[in-house]
């Protein structure tokens, strides 16, 4: 028998090419023969504890009240009817059932709407929820919801729009807005739809002014609630074991830097493997990277001079603010090992009642549920203790804020107009209620009247104090928006690290990151 | 003489070649070409999946390209990205650890993997059991790796310290991967610990493949085990290992996953390597030429290394004469 190769039969390789592209194309043919109209698909989660709201919205008195309680208890009427019928029964806990429901509707103009991020418990079901009364109420316009990834929300978007398949309508994160805006990608909203200016008077004013939605004087994203920056968390039980109480046997939060390291000392009980504080410098990323620059703009600091053209991270304000939390580290009264410690860490150990104190964003309250946290878990958030005198050399913040859930809409979108509708209706008071705890914990409302219900006041008892002492917004900022800042925020926390574990002066750490984060602000602003 | 007879040509070495209007149908027809021609669509796909992007990367390399710049317009800078990367202190430190995991990590690989490689070759008890599990690091996902030691190398909760505390070889717990001197080492321990396993199983191939009379003959001779595997062994089972070698090195040169759950390349960039520093320049940072630069120095080394060592190895590779 030959050991040569077999010749290939020409015709025998024709013929299979021939029968390949024949199987191909009636492939195709029986794909598109049998294509169903366009789609539109909608996941609907059930959402929480709808009960609890329902018996706090009832007890408003208020007149100006009344109306937005008829407003959330129709909200709160539907919402239960409609995972009534999807679930069969009105829901009090969470579960991770998701029903597709699927709207035909041909003819209909398709708003794509992409939600990166947002919290998979509360909010996604609550968007999915006013998506779909949207959807019904406007039967020419269907808005398709799609949830996207946090990670990678900046190269998504972009790459989208780059190839041409960018959302009508999408939130995020609005500090990004100077890069979107010079990238061409958002519409200024204030330019195309002068109407919504006159939605101004409905939101908080510094919320409206100073939550990174505005870029060089135009309006190009609605916030429904901002994420703040830095607050406190604390155990009240623990507050209470260790006598830090007021006349009436309230816990009493520290106000100053002293108080902090003084309650930290009291807190701190080793041998139960409990400490006092901690604080997350772990992840480059947000959210640490913006726990420990609130801290520091609490403290007077700022990331940029005033004529925006020197980075000043060497500025008292943020030398100090580090080398406090080395102080903090070195009188023991934080975890051991501080740089395996980042938000989530923090967030486990504060509910895991290993932790008196944690510093963290307005987020906090979102963590008890995702932990299994039992609900009347007794902590409160109050905003971080501020030094005396301050030290940095700008005015200090309350808080700095942003709008993590800003609605854009993309230059690219077809239908601006049917996509305004929606966001109209995203934008009113029946919606930005949603988020003063009563379908979605853990945010920064910017609906005005979201300060006056009882939902707020019984949800966060500490803010709804200072919101009405006048403190909470006073001085609040917008989170930091320039060119550059998502890289310049790496050597910022290097330093904060080196600082922590002692290999450099807090000092000298920040005078590196300075030369650095200078460089690439200069490179950026090329 | 060649002569090559073609339908609608005449070829002869030294001559003129004559082509009429049939002569690539001509050439095509033939038995010699036509294999060429049919393997052009995996050239094809070979050139536009894996050369097109590469040489892609390198021109992207010579621009000013920004992601958020998306008309085109990027700027032509020459050498400017490759002049800025002495002084960029985190490329210094990716760049360092880098040449640390490639030069170490397959030594260290290969070491285990020699070890439990003539270890799986013994018969005993629950060997052939042993045999399958032994691969099970190699399997298990980048992403599930990486998840598993950041828990158990977490210094509030890890099962690592929890032993060693019980055992009394530590007082007090320590973070692994949250300390500036032990990030990369341990990084680096992770990821021979992912790729030894398969060592181990190239080299137990290799063993049994050699012919069991050269071991026989040997033990007449007298040989004890030592001069066995030095004389036997390990110059049989050198052209597995030169591969391996070289394997490792990429993978272990391009393990982005690992280094990005555990870590994130911190604290304080110390455990950097240039895989996940050129993610952060090109998606978090959108600084997608520099990164570009950065990757075009991750091939380069990697290229210089696989070259260096393929030239010094060569005759091992040619196999026997």
């Amino acid at each position: 028998m030959s050991n040569a190769p077999k010749k290939l039969d020409r015709r025998k390789f024709l013929y299979a090419g021939l029968g390949t592209a024949i199987v191909v194309v009636g492939g195709l043919a029986a794909y598109f023969a049998t294509r169903p109209p366009e789609r539109i698909v909608e996941t609907v989660e059930k959402p929480v504890e709808k009960t609890i709201v329902q018996t706090q919205v009832q007890t408003v008195e208020k007149p100006v009240e009344r109306t937005i309680t008829q407003t959330v208890e129709k909200v709160v009427k539907e919402v239960e009817t409609k995972f009534t019928t999807i679930a069969g029964t009105p829901t009090t806990i969470v579960e991770t059932v998701e029903k597709k429901v699927e709207v035909t509707k041909p003819g209909a103009t398709l708003i794509d709407f992409w939600v990166f991020g947002g919290t998979t418990i509360e909010e996604h079901p609550w968007l999915s929820f006013i998506t779909e009364q949207f959807n019904s109420a406007h039967p020419d316009i269907q808005v398709r919801r799609t949830g996207k990834s946090w990670a990678t929300k900046y190269e998504e978007i972009l790459a989208a729009y780059k190839a041409g398949t960018a959302p009508d309508l999408f939130t995020t994160d609005a500090t990004a807005i100077g890069d979107y805006v010079e990238a061409g990608l958002v519409v200024p909203l204030d330019v195309e739809f002068p109407e919504v200016l006159k939605w101004e008077e409905r939101f908080v004013p510094e919320i409206w002014k100073n939550s990174a939605t505005w870029w060089k004087g135009h309006l190009y994203a609605i916030p429904p609630w901002v994420d703040a920056f830095t607050f406190l968390a604390y155990n009240k039980e623990h507050f209470k074991q260790a006598g830090i109480v007021d006349s009436k046997g309230d816990p009493t939060p520290p106000r100053t830097w002293d108080e902090l390291m003084e309650f930290s000392k009291l807190l701190t009980k080793k041998d139960k493997g409990i400490y006092g504080y901690a604080f997350p410098v772990k992840v480059a990323a947000e959210p640490d990277s913006d726990v420990l620059t609130g801290i520091a703009y609490q403290n007077g600091a700022r990331w940029l001079s005033e004529d925006e053209k020197t980075v000043v991270l060497d500025d008292p304000g943020w030398v100090d603010t580090v080398q406090f939390h080395v102080d903090l580290v070195k009188a023991g009264v934080v975890p051991p090992n501080p740089l395996d410690i980042g938000y989530i860490e923090t967030n486990q150990l504060f509910f895991a009642g290993k932790l008196s104190m944690q510093s963290g964003a307005s987020w906090i309250p979102v963590f008890p549920k995702y932990l299994g946290v039992p609900p009347d878990y007794p902590y409160d958030i109050s905003l971080f203790p501020k030094r005396s005198p301050i030290s940095g050399s700008y005015p200090p913040a309350s808080m700095i804020m942003g709008a993590m859930m800003g609605m854009f809409m993309t230059s690219t979108s077809k239908h601006k107009k049917e996509a305004f509708e929606f966001m109209k209706w995203f934008a009113s008071e029946e919606v930005l209620i949603g988020w003063d705890g009563s379908h979605v914990r853990g945010r920064i409302p910017a609906l005005k009247k979201a300060y006056e219900s009882v939902t707020y006041k019984v949800t966060y008892p500490a803010l709804y104090n200072l919101y009405h002492e006048g403190v909470l917004f006073k001085g609040a900022l917008q989170l930091p928006t320039f060119l550059g800042l998502v890289e310049m925020k790496e050597p910022m926390l290097a330093a904060w690290q080196e600082a922590v574990a002692g290999k450099k002066s807090p000092k000298d750490a920040l005078r590196d990151a300075k030369t650095k984060a200078q460089r690439i602000y200069d490179a950026k602003r090329k | 003489m060649l002569k090559l007879k073609l339908k609608g040509s005449t070829m002869q070495k030294g001559n003129k070649i004559h082509l009429s209007p049939f002569f690539f149908l001509a050439l095509i027809n033939k038995r010699l070409l036509s294999g060429y021609f049919y393997i052009i669509p995996a050239i094809l796909l070979v050139f536009v999946l894996l050369y097109f992007p590469l040489f892609h990367g390198i021109r992207l390399s010579f621009f000013n390209y920004k992601v958020t710049e998306l008309e085109p317009g990027a700027r032509f800078v020459g050498f400017e990205n490759y002049f800025d990367l002495p002084y960029d202190p985190t490329f210094l430190i990716a760049l360092r650890n880098t040449l640390l995991f490639v030069a170490g990590g397959p030594t260290l690989s290969i070491l285990g993997g020699i070890l439990l490689g003539i270890l799986l070759t013994q018969e005993f008890k629950l060997s052939k059991a042993l045999r399958a599990i032994v691969l099970i690091p190699w399997i298990l996902p980048d992403m599930v790796v990486g998840l598993q030691w950041a828990w158990m190398l977490q210094s509030q909760y890890g099962i690592v310290n929890e032993i060693l505390l019980n055992f009394g070889l530590m007082k007090e717990r320590f973070g692994w991967l949250a300390s500036m001197e032990t990030a990369a080492p341990m990084l680096l321990l992770i990821f021979v610990w992912k790729f030894f396993p398969i060592v181990a199983l190239m080299v137990y191939s290799s063993i049994i493949s050699i012919p069991t009379e050269i071991f026989e003959a040997s033990v007449v001779d007298g040989a004890s085990p030592l001069k066995k595997f030095l004389y036997i062994t390990l110059p049989m089972i050198r052209p597995s290992l030169i591969v391996v070698f070289l394997l490792l090195s990429v993978w272990f040169a391009n393990n982005f996953t690992i280094v990005f759950v555990t870590t994130g390349g911190g604290p304080a960039n110390s455990s950097e390597l240039l895989t996940t520093y050129l993610y952060k320049l090109a998606f978090a940072f959108f600084r997608l030429s520099y990164a570009a630069t950065v990757s075009t120095i991750n091939f380069l080394i990697l290229l210089a290394f696989s070259l260096l060592y393929v030239y010094t190895f060569r005759n091992v590779l040619r196999g026997p004469k």
